[in-house]
Formats: C-alpha cells, sequence, structure tokens
C-alpha cells in the first residue's frame, strides 16, 4: 500500500468550524458515449454501454464506484450527476440507493463543456456561494480514502486562493500522449504534506505528441477531477465560452420547470460539442493550481490497453481474459 | 423486449411533454407535488402515439412496476 500523508478522509462535512462556510458540492460527470473501449465493453457485457456503466471489476459499475468515493465526502444530496437522455434507463437502475433529484439529463453528448455548465447552473440556483468538485465517472481509482483526501485538501487551499481552479494532477510513470498534462510552476502554499502549484503550461492531449517533452519537464496527468466556487467556473465560461454561456441562460430560467426538456432540446441542438481542457482549461492556466496527488494509483481507462494494465497492475487481468473467452488476448496500446 | 430498449425507444420518439413527464418520473418530484404524470399516464401517450403496440406497453408498465414499485 503506497505511502500517503493522509490519515483519515471525510473531515470538510464534520467539522464544527465550518459553519457558515460555502458549501461543497459534488459533480459527476456521466455523460459520455465511451466510443474508445466500446468494442472491451461490448464483449464484456454483451451491449453498447458506455464503460461509466459497466462493470469491469466486481459488480459495482465505474459509476457507482464514483458515486461511492464522492460520497465519503460529499453528502448524497449534494452531489449532482449529468447524464446523456439515451442512457437514462441505465443511470435510473444504478441509482437506485441515490437521490434521484439530482441527476440532470442532456438530450445528447455535447462533451464535458456544456456537461458541466449545465449542473453549474442547476446547482447555482440553489447555492449560489457552493463551492464545487468535479469528478469524471470513468477513471479507476485504487486508494480511494487517499485520493479523496486530496480533493479534501484541494478544497482548503481555496480559503487563500479563492479565485483559483484547483486541479489533481497525477504523477506520471511514461510519456504518454494520451492524457493531458499539466506543467507546474512555483508553490503557492503547502499544508498537512500538500502542495499548490501555479501552473506553468496545460496541454489537453497535446498534438503533435509531445508527452515526452512533458514527462521529462516534470509534468503531470490531469485527472480533470478538480475543485473551485462555482462563480469562479461560472466567471470563466462566461469570458472564454460566451456562445455557450449565452445559449445556456435560456436553460438556466428553465431548469426543474416542465420546459427544462424542451428547452435543453433547443440548447443542445445549436451548441458544438466542446472539451472541458482543451476549450477552457487550457485558456486560463493563469487561473489554475495544480495539487499533485501522491499514493494512488489513478487510471483513465480511455482505452483498452490501459484497462488491461490496470487489471494487470492489481491481478485482475487473467479474470476479465476469461470472461472475455479463450480467445482474448491483451491488447497492444496501439491496437486500443 | 428488453427494458431499455423500449426505454430508449419511448425517450428518442416522445414529444418534450413527454419526456418532461418522464424526467418528473425519474427524479420522483411526483412525491412532492403530486402533479406530475403517472408512469400508465405517460405510457398510455406513447401507445396513444404509436411509439408503443399495447403490449409493449404492458411490458414497459410491468417492467417499470417490477423495478420500483411506482408504476401507478
Amino acid at each position: 500500500m503506497p505511502r500517503s500523508p493522509i490519515k483519515r478522509p471525510g473531515t470538510l462535512r464534520s467539522d464544527p468550524g465550518r459553519q457558515g462556510a460555502p458549501r461543497l458540492w459534488g459533480i459527476v460527470l456521466a455523460g459520455g458515449d465511451g466510443r474508445r473501449v466500446r468494442y472491451l465493453m461490448r464483449r464484456l457485457t454483451g451491449t453498447d454501454l458506455p464503460k461509466q456503466y459497466c462493470a469491469v471489476i466486481g459488480r459495482r459499475s465505474m459509476l457507482q464506484h464514483t458515486w461511492g468515493r464522492v460520497a465519503t465526502v460529499i453528502p448524497r444530496d449534494r452531489i449532482v450527476t449529468v447524464i446523456t437522455r439515451h442512457h437514462l434507463d441505465q443511470a435510473w437502475a444504478q441509482l437506485q440507493e441515490w437521490p434521484t433529484e439530482q441527476l440532470l439529463i442532456q438530450p445528447s453528448n455535447r462533451e464535458t463543456a456544456p456537461g458541466l455548465l449545465l449542473p453549474l447552473l442547476a446547482i447555482r440556483a440553489r447555492d449560489p456561494r457552493a463551492i464545487v468538485a468535479i469528478f469524471p465517472s470513468d477513471h479507476f481509482v485504487e486508494e480511494e480514502s487517499v485520493f479523496m483526501g486530496h480533493v479534501e485538501q484541494a478544497v482548503r487551499f481555496l480559503v487563500d486562493h479563492p479565485s483559483l481552479i484547483v486541479l489533481l494532477g497525477i504523477p506520471p510513470d511514461r510519456p504518454e500522449n494520451g492524457y493531458g498534462w499539466i506543467v507546474p510552476g512555483e508553490e503557492m502554499a503547502r499544508r498537512a504534506g500538500f502542495g499548490l502549484f501555479r501552473v506553468r503550461r496545460f496541454s489537453e492531449k497535446p498534438d503533435p505528441p509531445v508527452g515526452e517533452q512533458f514527462f521529462l519537464q516534470g509534468g503531470l496527468w490531469n485527472s480533470l477531477v478538480l475543485v473551485g466556487r462555482l462563480d469562479t467556473f461560472l466567471r470563466h465560461i462566461e469570458e472564454v465560452l460566451p456562445e455557450l454561456w449565452a445559449t445556456f441562460q435560456a436553460v438556466a430560467s428553465a431548469l426543474g420547470t416542465v420546459t427544462e426538456a424542451r428547452v435543453l432540446e433547443e440548447a443542445y441542438r445549436v451548441i458544438p460539442a466542446m472539451n472541458l481542457s482543451a476549450h477552457l482549461l487550457q485558456q486560463i492556466p493563469h487561473h489554475l493550481g495544480v495539487v499533485p496527488v501522491k499514493g494512488v494509483h489513478w487510471c483513465d481507462w480511455g482505452d483498452g490497453a490501459r484497462v488491461f494494465e490496470t487489471l494487470t497492475r492489481i491481478g485482475k487481468a487473467e479474470e476479465l481474459l476469461a470472461r472475455l473467452g479463450n480467445s482474448a488476448r491483451l491488447p497492444s496500446r496501439e491496437a486500443a | 423486449m428488453k427494458r431499455h430498449d423500449l426505454f430508449r425507444r419511448l425517450i428518442s420518439r416522445a414529444p418534450p411533454d413527454v419526456v418532461a413527464a418522464i424526467y418528473e418520473r425519474v427524479r420522483r418530484r411526483d412525491r412532492v407535488n403530486g402533479e406530475s404524470p403517472s408512469w400508465q399516464e405517460i405510457v398510455g401517450a406513447a401507445q396513444g402515439l404509436g411509439i408503443f403496440t399495447t403490449e409493449e406497453a404492458s411490458t414497459f408498465l410491468h417492467l417499470v412496476g417490477d423495478r420500483l414499485g411506482d408504476a401507478a
């Protein structure tokens, strides 16, 4: 078990000294279609479900693992999940033990920037002073409590750095071109063994692929787990993505009303797909901070090779191969 | 017929007001205001629109009711 400076997670919601402080909300992004690993999930489950709805390890899906992880730090009634409409049935079935009032339903997948703005507006209507923590639903995290301890620490850094958006950065073990990269700059703060660093460079899946350069510069992988004040996120979206912002003004007034479905349909018909990392975060590196994650095995299951790599690491690869059938072989990274 | 096939067909072909009713049911807001259409009304509308046959409507209600106990 890797060593970590974190001893116990879950202190944010029980800290009596924080009464009156902004409340922490969680946003789970589950609107993706999982196209890149569809072949693998189809063979595993016999359906075309995106990977966040699939149980690859154990009986819980990646989405259920994510909810469980997030709920160790954030109360369930403050966890908002964004899904895409054609997966509503799967989400609904997997949400049986969760408050479904927090489910936001996009008519279609327009990637992560609209997928974030939608829940931000929904949370603003209920708690405009909120702090939000954002979690993709298709990432593998082995030491979950240690990882969530980093999220708690990132939130604490906001006390002295309220205008920052703070990302969790994953120390890389290879010059991976398929991840976004964050090159940290000077240290801004340190507490309890955690460091908060400025972001010198932020590059989402660099093209041409220059992962080796970032690797040698001490870069970190972008986990896309980020925290910040609600109003900070909204201000940057308004400034950097004004057309998306303008389109969503009608959405903001319709959320929670009988016109929600129709207004969302109209908005999603006209907005292009926009990636949160490439279209927003990459444009505002000076407003970002990064907390390097220690003692956690993390993996974005964006391709089949990474899935097998993780399962090999935790001793589950043979089990998965057995489920796939005797003809299955470990895929190469290129083949995935 | 699998439940998710029926559900997907319903959600993709239904007009916005029926979709809104489905969202309401899924989020169970009707527990609060009691005004949201029931699954029977939603499926009845879908049947009227030609989205479901009588048999499919019955199957869908059965599957939804089995799962949640709130088909009515």
